[in-house]
């Protein structure tokens, strides 16, 4: 696409100026001052194309450093730029069919009209043209909304179900469950039977389901004793929550994706033990969960978060509208916080 | 000559288990176990074992980087709890892979697959640095940004974002509603973004191409680029041609 091809657009754009401008200003001439209209024509036709070009050259020129300008003052500069273009053109003209070489004001002003006049020609035709695009790019972005909607909602039960049965930690539990058969048979029960707990417990939540704050404390807890067996003394918890806390209903697996996340990336950026600490607190109307870990830390605004922790927040999102907040407080080697404020009440 | 074998896993149990799982094969002789990277690579140096049954996932050091460290590489077997995308790369590139819970007959598979090959006298080398590449890319692509709003963190999925663009020393992360800062810069982005969907158009703009809603020819050979949420772009000319061989204009 080099050379004059992509000026095509914009060479057939002077083309169309020019011919209406020819035709208009050959008429003036023909009917004022007579003659062979083939030469009136002619002549006005030379000069109006020259004109043109010249102009055109010129703004093609400046234009490139106008790219990054607002559309709006793009437009009103090109109109103004096109509309002194022809003023020139047409005065030049005037003055030479005229055969007349001093400027007089009938001809300025006669010029300077006509500029104006295709100035607004010119600026009519962008609005419009905009106003159009503005219509289909609005149809269109009705029908993008609904398709984000949809989206959103099957990515929430897509990744529900990913969180749900993640298969890293299942695999990896039946593993070291087999290993204790032999060498501990009684706290290999014990793990299965923890684990068709979770896994009962999980299945018979989706995302729109509130479940009381005690019984997601559970789950957590059946999930962190298994994670236990794997890391052993490289892992402690602690959990606390006001009584009058406890039967509190709150969407659930709100909680569990990000003790899973401490486990995933904890242990997978230190060999150093683990604390976790998840205190739950009632505050002015409000349920105050933190997530603590005194972990490795990170960057948070270069971190690539998992989709865990960007689901949480699209779903307090779609649950609570703006009557909710959720931060994420970390540093490198300074371990990490996870805030998360609901309205208490909800059903 | 027996086969030399260090077990290398995070997880106790895990090693227990296949400490057990082995002792049925009078040809292997385990010389060592190691719960990290770090420990792993004295042994090894130590030991120098035939074979490694290598968990990918360990603290610190992680099975791939572990392997990079080394200078002359055993045979590797490894094992692995779950991994989608690192299958089909251990089918091509090591003598075979094993999934947690581990299967005696799968063990015994790779375990006479092993023999065959050093019996044969094969050198060790499989295509290490090529696994490790395909392995590595995937983990380096950011899908999901965080961004402040105020003292906030809101977590902005990359199909959300519209543009990237510089200005005065500061990246922009741009989507349909907002303009956020972003610690990266254009040239850092260009490495960690899905390289299917953002494309660099311009010295300070890096466009997602899903996010495109009409394409216009613009002065100077370049290009228009009119995207969700009405901001629109320029794709300067040196950067065009590579803008339409991905879009195949």
């Amino acid at each position: 696409m080099k050379g004059i091809k992509c000026y095509w657009p914009y060479i057939k754009r002077i083309a169309i100026y020019t011919f209406f401008l020819t035709l208009f200003l050959g008429t003036i001439d023909f009917i004022y001052s007579g003659g062979n209209w083939i030469i009136n024509y002619g002549q006005t036709f030379v000069i109006t194309v020259s004109c043109a070009f010249f102009c055109s050259l010129f703004l093609l020129k400046l234009f490139s450093f106008f790219d990054q300008l607002p559309r709006l003052v793009f437009y009103i500069l090109f109109s103004l730029f096109v509309g002194v273009g022809i003023f020139l053109g047409v005065a030049t003209g005037m003055l030479i069919l005229e055969r007349r070489l001093s400027l007089q004001p009938e001809i300025l002003f006669f010029s300077f009209m006509v500029g104006i006049v295709f100035s607004i020609i010119i600026s009519a035709g962008f609005v419009y043209r905009e106003r159009l695009e503005a219509k289909i790019a609005r149809l269109k972005e009705i029908e993008i909304e609904n398709e984000k909607l949809r989206r959103i909602e099957s990515e929430a039960r897509l990744n529900g179900l990913q969180a749900k049965l993640n298969p890293h930690f299942l695999f990896n539990i039946l593993n070291s469950t087999a290993a204790l058969i032999y060498d501990d048979p009684v706290k290999a029960e014990k793990s299965i039977v923890r684990l068709s707990n979770l896994y009962r417990k999980v299945l018979s939540i989706s995302n729109q389901t509130f479940i009381p704050i005690a019984e997601e404390l559970e789950l957590i807890e059946d999930y962190l004793e298994l994670e236990k067996m794997r890391f052993e003394d490289k892992l402690s918890y602690h959990m606390t929550c006001s009584e009058d806390l406890k039967s509190e209903r709150i969407p659930g697996l709100l909680i569990e994706p990000l003790v899973e996340n401490v486990i995933k990336h904890g242990s997978a950026h230190s060999a150093a033990a683990i604390q976790i600490d998840i205190h739950i607190t009632a505050q002015n109307g409000h349920i105050a969960i933190e997530v603590a870990d005194s972990g490795p830390g990170f960057e948070v605004e270069k971190a690539d978060f998992g989709f865990g922790l960007f689901s949480i927040q699209e779903r307090l999102k779609l649950l609570f509208g703006r009557d909710y907040s959720f931060n994420i407080i970390s540093e490198k080697d300074q371990g990490t916080r996870v805030n998360i404020l609901i309205p208490r009440g909800e059903e | 000559m027996k086969i030399r074998a260090l077990i290398i896993d995070d997880e106790k149990l895990a090693r227990s288990r296949l400490q057990r799982l082995l002792r049925d094969y009078t040809d292997i002789e385990i010389v060592g176990e190691a719960g990290n990277g770090e420990d792993a690579l004295h042994l090894i140096e130590a030991e120098k074992p035939d074979v490694l049954f290598l968990d990918i996932k360990m603290p610190l050091v992680s099975g791939f980087e572990l392997l990079e460290k080394l200078e002359e590489s055993p045979f590797i077997i490894f094992t692995t709890a779950y991994d989608r995308y690192a299958l089909q790369a251990f089918e091509e590139n090591t003598v075979d892979y094993l999934l947690k819970p581990i299967a005696k007959e799968k063990l015994e598979r790779a375990v006479s697959k092993l023999t065959k090959i050093i019996r044969q006298g094969s050198p060790a080398q499989i295509d290490l640095e090529k696994l490790v590449r395909s392995l590595e890319k995937k983990e380096k692509v950011i899908k999901r940004f965080s961004v402040k709003v105020g003292d906030r963190i809101h977590i902005v999925p990359d199909y959300q974002i519209t543009f990237f663009h510089a200005k005065d020393k500061y990246t922009f992360l741009n989507t349909e509603e907002k303009s956020y800062i972003t610690p990266f810069s254009l040239k850092e982005l260009e490495g960690r973004l899905d390289p299917e969907i953002f494309q660099r158009v311009h010295r300070s703009y890096i466009v997602n191409l899903e996010n495109i809603q009409s394409i216009h020819q613009w002065f100077g050979g370049r290009l228009l680029l009119k995207l969700k949420g009405g901001k629109e772009v320029i794709a300067s000319q040196n950067y065009a041609s590579e803008f339409k061989k991905k879009i195949n204009l």
